[in-house]
C-alpha cells in the first residue's frame, strides 16, 4: 500500500492511521461498532468505502437474482404441478428427467454451453455484459436452472402427497372442477415446503451468482467478490460475506413469519 | 383346508432386493471409481504432456480428427481423454476424503449434541447454525486464496464447510432414537454413555448417514470443480474437471470439445450419485419401503 522507497516514519504513520498500534480487541471493537453503522472500512484495491462498492453493485445482482427466481418459480411450479397431476404419464417422466439433470448440472458449464449455443452458433443473444434485456436472458437462465430443478422436484412430490389426501377426494366428490381442486385445495397446501425451499435456496443463489456473474461479465456482487478475492482485498470480501450471511438469517426469519400468514394451523398453535 | 402363505424363494428374495436398482447409475459410478483408482494404468498419454503439433485437434469422428486423440486434444495438445481419466482420480480423492472427514465430524457432533443435550447441545447447534448460514462457495474461495490453491487445501476447506449438514440431520435422528425403549433398557442395564452412543444409537443412524454421504458426493464434486474452474482449486498442470472447463473457455467457438467432455463427466457422475442416493433412501428408509 506504500511505495517501496517509503521511510520508516511513513510506515509507522500508516500503521497508526490503520489502527494497528492498538491492541487486537480495540481493533475488533472499532471494526464491529463501525460495521453495525454500515461502515466496513476502505477497500484496499479500489480505495473507496466497501459499503459504497457493495451498494453500487448490489442492484445488478438483485435484478439478476429476481429474474432467475421468477422464471425458476414459474417453470418449477408449472412442471411440478403438471407432473403430479399427470402422475405416471409421459409428462411426469419428462419432469423427472428435467429435475434430475438440472440438479446435477455444474453451473459454470451450463453457462458456457448456453453461451456457445445461443450467442456463438445461433447468434440470437449477446454473450455477456449488462444493459439490454437480451443480456439478462442467458445469465438468468444459468442462475435459475439449479433452482428451477429443485422447485420442480419438491413441488411434484408435495403435490403427490397432497393430492392423495382426504380433503382432495372430498372436494372432488362435491363436484368442484378439477382445475380448481388442483390450484385451490392442492397447491395451496403444497406451497409451504416450496416456500421454505425458495428461501433456503438463497445461499445457493449467492453461490450461483459468484460463478454466473464471472462467466457473463455481469457487474454484480458475485463478480465483485471474485475480483476482491484475487486482489486479496479482504475488507471487501469481509463486507460481502457478512452482508450475505445476515441476509440469509433474515430470510429464514421472514419465512417463519410468512408461514403464519399462509398456514393458519401454525398461527393457532 | 390349509392356509399357507407362500414366501418368495430365497433366490427370488435375492432378486427382489435389487428391484428397481439404478443399474445405469451404478455402472457409471463403477466406471468412475475404477478409472479414479486404476486410471493411471490405462492412460493413452501422460495427461500433462504437451504436444503443440496436435493442439486443438478435434475428436476422431470429425474430418480433421484422428484416432490418436479419440476425444480430441486441448489448446496445448494434451489428450482430452487422458486428462478426463486423470480428473476422475482427483474428483474421487477429493469427494471420498471430504465425505469421510465431514461425515465423521458431523456424526460425532450429532451424537454428542443429541444424546447429551442441555448446554452442550445448545453450543454445538449454535456453531452448526453459524456454519450452515455461511455462503460456502464464497468462504471456500476466500480460504483457498489465503491457504493457497492445492488439492489438500481444497479437501480441508470442503470438509470444514461440509460437516454441518450431517450434524443437523443426524442430531434429529439421535433425538428420535434417544427416547426409545432399547436405549432406556441399555441405560437401565448400566451401559456407559459412550457405549450407548456407539453401540445402540450409531448403528441405527448409519442408514441416514449412507444416504446423506451418497447424495453429498455430487455436491462435493460440483463444489470442487467450481472452485477449480475459478482457478483457486487443484493447481495446473494436474488435470481437474473444473479447470479443464476453464482452460477450454477461451477456445469455445473453435474447439468446443475441450469444454464439453469434462462438463459431461461432471454431469453424469453427479447425476448417478443423486439417483443412487434417491434409490438408497427408498430402500433403506422403512417409511418409504412400505409405500413401495
Amino acid at each position: 500500500m506504500l511505495p517501496p522507497e517509503s521511510t520508516k516514519e511513513d510506515m509507522e504513520a500508516m500503521r497508526i492511521s490503520l489502527g494497528f498500534d492498538k491492541p487486537l480487541y480495540v481493533q475488533y471493537w472499532k471494526f464491529f461498532s463501525n460495521a453495525i453503522q454500515g461502515d466496513f472500512g476502505m477497500s484496499i484495491r479500489w480505495q473507496r468505502p466497501c459499503m459504497e462498492l457493495f451498494l453500487e453493485r448490489f442492484p445488478n445482482t438483485l435484478l439478476l437474482g429476481i429474474t432467475s427466481m421468477i422464471w425458476a418459480l414459474f417453470m418449477g411450479l408449472t412442471v411440478g404441478i403438471l407432473s403430479a397431476v399427470y402422475h405416471g404419464r409421459w409428462f411426469d417422466s419428462f419432469g423427472k428427467i428435467i429435475a434430475l439433470v438440472g440438479q446435477a448440472l455444474p453451473v459454470f458449464w451450463l453457462g458456457l454451453m448456453l453461451m456457445v449455443l445461443f450467442a456463438e452458433w445461433l447468434g440470437w443473444l449477446p454473450t455477456s455484459g449488462i444493459g439490454t434485456w437480451q443480456q439478462l436472458i442467458l445469465p438468468s437462465l444459468t442462475l435459475g436452472a439449479v433452482f428451477a430443478a429443485a422447485i420442480t422436484r419438491l413441488t411434484r412430490s408435495t403435490m403427490l402427497d397432497v393430492m392423495d389426501s382426504e380433503y382432495i377426494k372430498m372436494a372432488r366428490t362435491l363436484g368442484i372442477p378439477e382445475r380448481i381442486v388442483v390450484i385451490k385445495q392442492g397447491f395451496k397446501n403444497a406451497a409451504i415446503p416450496v416456500l421454505t425451499l425458495a428461501a433456503l435456496n438463497f445461499i445457493v443463489l449467492i453461490n450461483g451468482t459468484v460463478i454466473t456473474e464471472s462467466i457473463f461479465n455481469w457487474p454484480g456482487i458475485g463478480r465483485l467478490s471474485v475480483e476482491a478475492i484475487f486482489a486479496r482485498d479482504y475488507p471487501v470480501v469481509q463486507t460481502i460475506v457478512l452482508i450475505a450471511s445476515s441476509l440469509f438469517v433474515f430470510m429464514n426469519l421472514l419465512v417463519d413469519v410468512l408461514y403464519a400468514f399462509i398456514d393458519p394451523r401454525i398461527r393457532y398453535d | 383346508m390349509t392356509n399357507s402363505i407362500s414366501l418368495p424363494s430365497k433366490f427370488n428374495q435375492f432378486l427382489l432386493a435389487f428391484k428397481g436398482v439404478p443399474a445405469i447409475s451404478i455402472a457409471i459410478l463403477v466406471t468412475f471409481v475404477f478409472f479414479g483408482l486404476f486410471g493411471s494404468f490405462f492412460l493413452p498419454y501422460d495427461p500433462t504432456e504437451m504436444d503443440l503439433m496436435s493442439a486443438e485437434k478435434p475428436p476422431f469422428w470429425m474430418t480433421e480428427g484422428s484416432t490418436a486423440h479419440i476425444l480430441g486434444a486441448d489448446e496445448m495438445g494434451r489428450d482430452v481423454l487422458a486428462r478426463l481419466i486423470g480428473g476422475a482420480s482427483v474428483s474421487l480423492q477429493v469427494s471420498l476424503v471430504v465425505i469421510l472427514l465431514a461425515g465423521s465430524v458431523g456424526i460425532t457432533i450429532a451424537l454428542l449434541s443429541g444424546f447429551i443435550g442441555g448446554k452442550v447441545d445448545a453450543v454445538l447447534m449454535m456453531v452448526t447454525d453459524i456454519f450452515m448460514s455461511m455462503p460456502y462457495l464464497l468462504i471456500a474461495m476466500v480460504l483457498a486464496a489465503v491457504l493457497g490453491p492445492s488439492k489438500n487445501n481444497i479437501i480441508l476447506i470442503l470438509a470444514l464447510l461440509g460437516w454441518a449438514g450431517y450434524a443437523r440431520i443426524l442430531r434429529s435422528e439421535v433425538l428420535r432414537l434417544k427416547d426409545q425403549d432399547f436405549v432406556k433398557l441399555a441405560e437401565v442395564a448400566g451401559c456407559s454413555k459412550f457405549r450407548i452412543m456407539t453401540r445402540e444409537i450409531l448403528p441405527n443412524i448409519v442408514n441416514t448417514l449412507i444416504i446423506m454421504a451418497t447424495l453429498q458426493v455430487g455436491t462435493v464434486i460440483i463444489a470442487e470443480s467450481s472452485i477449480s474452474f475459478l482457478g483457486l482449486g487443484v493447481p495446473p498442470p494436474e488435470p481437474a474437471w473444473g479447470s479443464m472447463v476453464a482452460d477450454g473457455r477461451d477456445f469455445l467457438t473453435s474447439s468446443w470439445w475441450i469444454c464439453l467432455w469434462p462438463g459431461l463427466a461432471i454431469l453424469f457422475t453427479v447425476l448417478s450419485c443423486n439417483l443412487l442416493g434417491d434409490w438408497l433412501r427408498l430402500r433403506l428408509d422403512p417409511k418409504f419401503r412400505q409405500i413401495q
